[in-house]
């Protein structure tokens, strides 16, 4: 089986307006949480800028019941899940006003089970498992609550993802896999360790495969809406490889020598922000001056939130001593 | 007269009346659905609660020991069958950093109420992957209680406790147990975990000890009692949380400790125990404290060569007899 590659674009006047200014404001707030997280902070932060559109197309599915299990550049994952801006800068920054009260998160461990966000482990690979028992935890319960498992090419080659897709399958459980394929994982191009297309492994388990173009915001938005009807109406796992491209390196201060010359100004011509602005422009969707809007919006909001999270204090170190037990 | 149960009898009575009681108590494992479980403690569980509740998983213990978490941290409440309890150590990424850490982690967002059942130690030929005895690995997490019961009676009422318990517990039981007949109240009880018990009064020697030594020492007591050598056994039942003052107070009466237990010596709980006296009441001791363990080696296949690798009555008597001879 040959995965099948959305090729045929969905015309923009079959998806509500509402959801199309939705998911273009939700690419501008991650990007621009970014750009300005970028300049406060360094070294453990693993951008996923140019990823954007695989979180937003997928969140604009999801529900605040359902479960979100975000990856290591995810932050667009939590941002379209719908946590505000000013809880994820105060946990970079270590403050009581984080979701994790002080105890530090970044990339890992932001959590709000009032979201569905049920956090990442710093291990990779290491959310799979979980994925499958929020989804058992659904089912059982007799909801129609989906999990959302995203990951990166390079965790798709841990056991884990094997053993869960495997058993999520038999069980036919709501969940649903979704690969953002960077090309690299940390240095290490994809094409060194990884055999054949991730979405093609969902054949070996009975799971429906696709392979997505995820710097397009409406095909990530069309096969999510594919895979969340699949999961939620009961007829188990579905796993979307979305082919996406990495604008930075593994961490803040990588200098990327492991990518050849002029491949980090290449993917940037993919910039899922630019194609969908452009787009929306071209199919008359918005007026450059709505967009604008939206735009200069943003910028205030992430000066706000930043200005909130500098504002929260950093917690008492007896804090060292709290959460261990219940 | 008093009913008396297998140990195995008291853990399957156990599971069965809080699964009645909770709904959300799901039981699952490699073999633990219609065949009963490797060691036939979750015998007639599917019977009464139907597959959704008492199933069998692939041999994925990643996905099993990971799987639990996203469960317990959406509402249900698993008690997982490692099967083995070395089986552990292929699970041991999502139990010692997913289970132990994702409240702490995460701020305290989430709880965690997972048992992890491994059935533990010498069986007769097992081999040296299929004979071991983790505790002290886990009393090196924080973030897991242990439960490691040395009675049917104790069984059933750790197991009721860990299974009501908000945090992950690591429940050993001891396969050479399974068929150990005691009394065993019908009623549901629980044991409160960190509250040693006294196995036997004594005013010359604290022996401490736990699971299946429990049986071995207090037998080397009886023989020491005919010449005259008081030993006290206290048996903490729990290793996390640990009833230190208990076994303080008895050493502080007794002034000579000895530690048994079936696991290696060098770095085995016997060596934290050691140190809790030195730091705590070194000059409470008569003698110096002796630890009598498995020797440092994996265990052998052969069941002939067993009983040479792990604490037999005369070793414990040699103990015995070396506190007393200073």
């Amino acid at each position: 089986m040959s995965p099948k590659v959305a090729v045929n674009r969905a015309k923009l006047n079959e998806i509500p307006r509402e959801k199309l200014m939705w998911m273009y404001e939700m690419i501008v707030r991650s990007r621009r949480f970014d750009d300005k997280l970028l300049t406060i902070i360094s070294g453990f932060y693993h951008s996923g800028m140019g990823q954007e559109a695989t979180g937003v197309g997928t969140c604009a599915h999801l529900r605040p019941q359902d479960y979100l299990l975000y990856d290591h550049r995810g932050c667009t994952q939590v941002i379209a899940k719908g946590l505000p801006l000013k809880k994820i800068f105060a946990d970079f920054l270590c403050r009581i006003g984080g979701t994790c009260k002080g105890k530090g998160a970044g990339i890992v461990h932001i959590a709000d089970p009032s979201l569905g966000i049920l956090g990442q482990p710093g291990m990779l690979g290491g959310s799979f498992a979980l994925a499958f028992g929020a989804a058992y935890s659904a089912k059982f319960r007799k909801t129609d609550q989906v999990a959302v498992c995203f990951f990166g090419d390079g965790t798709s080659n841990r056991g884990t993802f094997h053993e869960t897709i495997n058993w999520a399958s038999v069980q036919k459980v709501p969940l649903v896999f979704i690969c953002e394929n960077n090309k690299y994982g940390m240095s290490v191009p994809s094409k060194l360790v990884t055999a054949g297309r991730i979405a093609d492994r969902g054949l070996a388990f009975d799971v429906p495969g696709e392979l997505v173009d995820g710097q397009d915001v409406i095909a990530m938005y069309e096969a999510a809406g594919r895979a969340t009807s699949h999961a939620r109406s009961g007829k188990g796992p579905y796993l979307i490889e979305a082919d996406t491209l990495r604008f930075r390196g593994h961490y803040v201060g990588d200098n990327q020598t492991s990518r050849p010359a002029g491949e980090t100004e290449e993917v940037k011509k993919r910039d899922p922000l630019v194609l969908y602005r452009c787009r929306l422009l071209d199919e008359k969707i918005a007026q450059e001056e709505e967009l604008a809007r939206v735009d200069q919006d943003i910028v205030t909001e992430v000066e706000q939130a930043l200005k909130w999270a500098n504002e929260s204090p950093k917690p008492d170190p007896s804090i060292i001593y709290d959460h261990l037990y219940a | 007269m008093a009913r008396v149960l297998s140990y195995r009898e008291a853990l399957n009575e156990a599971l069965k009346q809080e699964m009645r009681r909770d709904p959300m108590i799901v039981s699952f494992g490699e073999d633990v659905g219609i065949w009963g479980g490797g060691f036939k403690v979750t015998k007639g569980l599917t019977d009464e609660f139907g597959a959704e509740r008492n199933f069998d998983s692939p041999i994925s213990e990643n996905a099993v020991a990971g799987g639990a978490v996203g469960m317990a941290i959406t509402g249900l409440r698993p008690v997982v069958d490692l099967q083995f309890a070395d089986c552990c150590l292929v699970a041991m990424d999502e139990i010692y950093n997913r289970a132990a850490k994702w409240r702490y982690m995460h701020g305290g967002n989430f709880k965690v109420p997972v048992v992890f059942r491994g059935p533990m130690g010498v069986i007769g030929g097992a081999g040296a992957e299929h004979s071991q005895c983790p505790e002290s690995i886990f009393m090196h997490c924080p973030g897991i209680k242990i439960a490691i019961p040395a009675t049917p009676y104790d069984a059933k009422g750790l197991m009721i406790t860990a299974i009501r318990d908000d945090n992950p517990v690591l429940f050993l039981e001891h396969k050479m147990l399974y068929d150990m007949k005691g009394e065993v109240t019908e009623e549901s009880y629980e044991i409160p975990f960190g509250k040693a018990i006294v196995r036997r009064e004594g005013t010359d020697i604290t022996l401490v000890t736990w699971s299946m030594m429990v049986k071995t020492s207090l037998e080397a007591a009886e023989q020491a009692a005919k010449s005259d050598v008081s030993v006290e056994v206290i048996d903490p039942r729990t290793l996390n949380p640990l009833d230190k003052e208990s076994i303080l107070a008895s050493l502080r009466k007794t002034g000579r400790l000895i530690v048994v237990h079936e696991a290696a010596k060098t770095s085995g709980a016997g060596a934290e125990l050691s140190a809790i006296v030195a730091e705590d009441a070194l000059y409470d001791l008569k003698a110096p404290i002796r630890r009598v363990c498995a020797k440092d080696i994996p265990i052998p296949q052969s069941g002939y060569l067993e009983p040479f690798c792990i604490p037999q009555v005369a070793d414990v008597l040699v103990a015995i007899h070396d506190v007393m001879a200073v």
